[in-house]
């Protein structure tokens, strides 16, 4: 762990250290989530009630729960296109329980890094090779240096 | 001062992964094997250091770009076959993570890059240690890239003789774009870090002292 | 017939190695535009996100370096020599770029290499970290963003890169530890 250690510090002394963890980071999508609303045939809307989400991938853990808000609205973020099950149960047994089609623009899997990070990524390319490098031989030295214990 | 994919033929590119291969083999069999498990902390550390210093380059307009490589310290420490080793890792990680070089030139750019500037500077510290630890380990760097640099510039060159519809830049333009900068700055810098990184690694002991 | 999952994945890293180096091989500029048009078409799922990332990490110097060959060659020359070559070279570089990408994008590395085991290793060293570090350099890019009132630039970036760097390397060294033990435990040689 010496190399990884000297290599932190080596970068470390080059660029100005400001501590930053255990940050709750956050991400804005827009046009990415799926609004559903329930209501009654005279326009009410089915406000606060239980609903719940299945994905096409599972249909019998859901994907989602909560409650639907003071319109009667819900709203989830799909992950795969295809047919997602949206059920609204009202207290007194009423309820909808319908399917949503996703098209695969939406629904696309998002997959790896959330790549809005455009540039800023790119600045800190050489330093996540160097990350990686590191990393590669440390993993190297300590699966060799146990196995050989 | 790598070649990026789509810069060299197949007719050079082939022959160079070719010769390239058996000497990776040998390379990593030697560097990453189980018997050299001690120096790999060393070697990752080294190597971590030379992405970096190697993804800030400039382009040259007729040659490619100029950086530096600090594969000459991995050449001084762990000889010639290790930096080979660790500049073919480094090289491959570029072209296929991070898109700078690529797979096709991977055989020439580790050729140059990995085992002529290396083994150059290797030859020259060797040749001058006796004389003064320093200016052995200074001038083994600068020469060993301006090895480097030379060598890619040949290959465009010899890709212009090729076929100049493929390579439309003659070599004096691409030697000139290559070696000017590499003379006067880079090669200094390439020097300079050499010396740098060598006494960083004597102060954390993990170099023997002359 | 859709082939097995490691026989599939190798066939095309054995596809994408020979596509590239015949790419390599191409110098008419209505073949690489037809290349280019086929390869849009073959590999339409996820174009837009490779070539995205050909934009941000190939194009510019791929297409500055022939741009500026170019015009130094003019000025060498006195007049402007015919652009077709030149044109041709940042081309086939972008091209082989996207290939790379959109083919990477499907092959499953793994078990891909798994016959050749120094090659496995390494991938599976190589990818675990670089999934692993990617995923915690955008998370940082997204603190700094929601730390700055603006829109931080890449002053903003070098100025906290000692954070990020810092939990980059904790984090290797974290997972370095945990990937040797996992290989490990999971009967690597």
């Amino acid at each position: 762990m010496r190399a990884l250690a000297c290599a932190a510090a080596v970068v470390c002394a080059i660029a100005p250290l400001r501590a930053a963890a255990h940050e709750i980071l956050h991400q804005v999508q827009r046009g990415r989530a799926l609004a559903v609303r329930a209501f009654f045939q005279d326009g009410q809307a089915l406000a606060d009630q239980q609903a719940e989400v299945y994905s096409p991938a599972d249909p019998k853990i859901p994907y989602w729960r909560g409650r639907t808000d003071r319109n009667g609205w819900l709203a989830f973020v799909p992950d795969v296109p295809g047919k997602w099950r949206v059920r609204v149960v009202d207290a007194t047994g009423h309820g909808l329980d319908t399917q949503v089609d996703v098209e695969p623009a939406i629904g696309g899997p998002d997959s790896g890094a959330p790549s809005g990070a455009g540039p800023l990524g790119l600045a800190l390319r050489p330093v996540v090779g160097a990350a990686v490098i590191a990393a590669i031989f440390g993993g190297l030295y300590l699966w060799r240096r146990r196995r050989s214990a | 001062m790598h070649v990026p994919d789509g810069f060299l033929s197949p007719q050079i590119s082939v022959p160079a992964w070719g010769a390239a291969a058996p000497l990776w083999v040998w390379a990593v069999r030697r560097t990453f094997g189980a018997s050299a498990t001690e120096s790999l902390p060393a070697l990752g550390a080294l190597t971590a250091l030379a992405f970096v210093v190697q993804s800030i380059m400039i382009p040259v307009p007729g040659g490619t770009s100029a950086h530096l490589t600090g594969v000459a310290v991995l050449a001084l420490c762990h000889g010639p076959l290790a930096a080979f080793a660790c500049e073919s890792l480094v090289l491959l990680l570029q072209a296929v993570f991070f898109g700078a070089g690529g797979f096709t030139v991977l055989g020439v750019n580790a050729l140059a890059l990995g085992l002529l500037g290396p083994g150059a500077a290797w030859l020259v510290h060797r040749a001058l240690r006796r004389l003064s630890e320093r200016a052995a380990a200074f001038s083994g760097a600068w020469a060993g890239l301006q090895v480097s640099s030379l060598a890619v510039s040949l290959v465009l060159g010899l890709q212009h003789h090729l076929s100049s519809q493929y390579m439309p830049v003659p070599f004096p333009v691409v030697a000139a774009a290559m070696m000017v900068p590499s003379l006067t700055v880079v090669g200094v810098v390439e020097g300079l870090y050499t010396l740098f990184a060598m006494s960083l690694l004597r102060r954390a002991r993990l170099l023997a002292a002359p | 017939m859709p082939l097995p999952e490691p026989r599939r994945s190798q066939v095309l890293l054995a596809g994408w190695i020979a596509l590239t180096f015949a790419l390599s091989a191409v110098t008419n500029p209505r073949a690489l535009a037809i290349a280019g048009a086929a390869a849009l078409v073959a590999f339409r799922r996820g174009a837009a996100g490779a070539l995205r990332r050909v934009a941000l990490t190939v194009l510019p110097f791929a297409a500055g370096l022939p741009l500026a060959s170019w015009l130094l060659a003019w000025l060498v020359a006195g007049s402007p020599p015919f652009p077709g070559p030149y044109l041709a070279l940042a081309a086939r570089a972008v091209l082989i770029a996207f290939v790379t990408f959109s083919l990477l994008a499907r092959v499953r590395l793994l078990p891909a290499l798994w016959p050749v085991p120094m090659l496995g290793r390494l991938a599976v060293l190589a990818l675990g970290q670089i999934h692993a570090l990617r995923l915690l350099a955008a998370e940082s890019a997204f603190g700094l963003r929601s730390r700055l009132p603006r829109k931080p630039g890449t002053l903003d970036v070098i100025r906290n890169a000692g954070a990020v760097t810092a939990a980059l390397f904790t984090l290797s060294t974290r997972n370095a530890r945990e990937v040797a033990d996992a290989m490990r435990s999971r009967g690597f040689r």
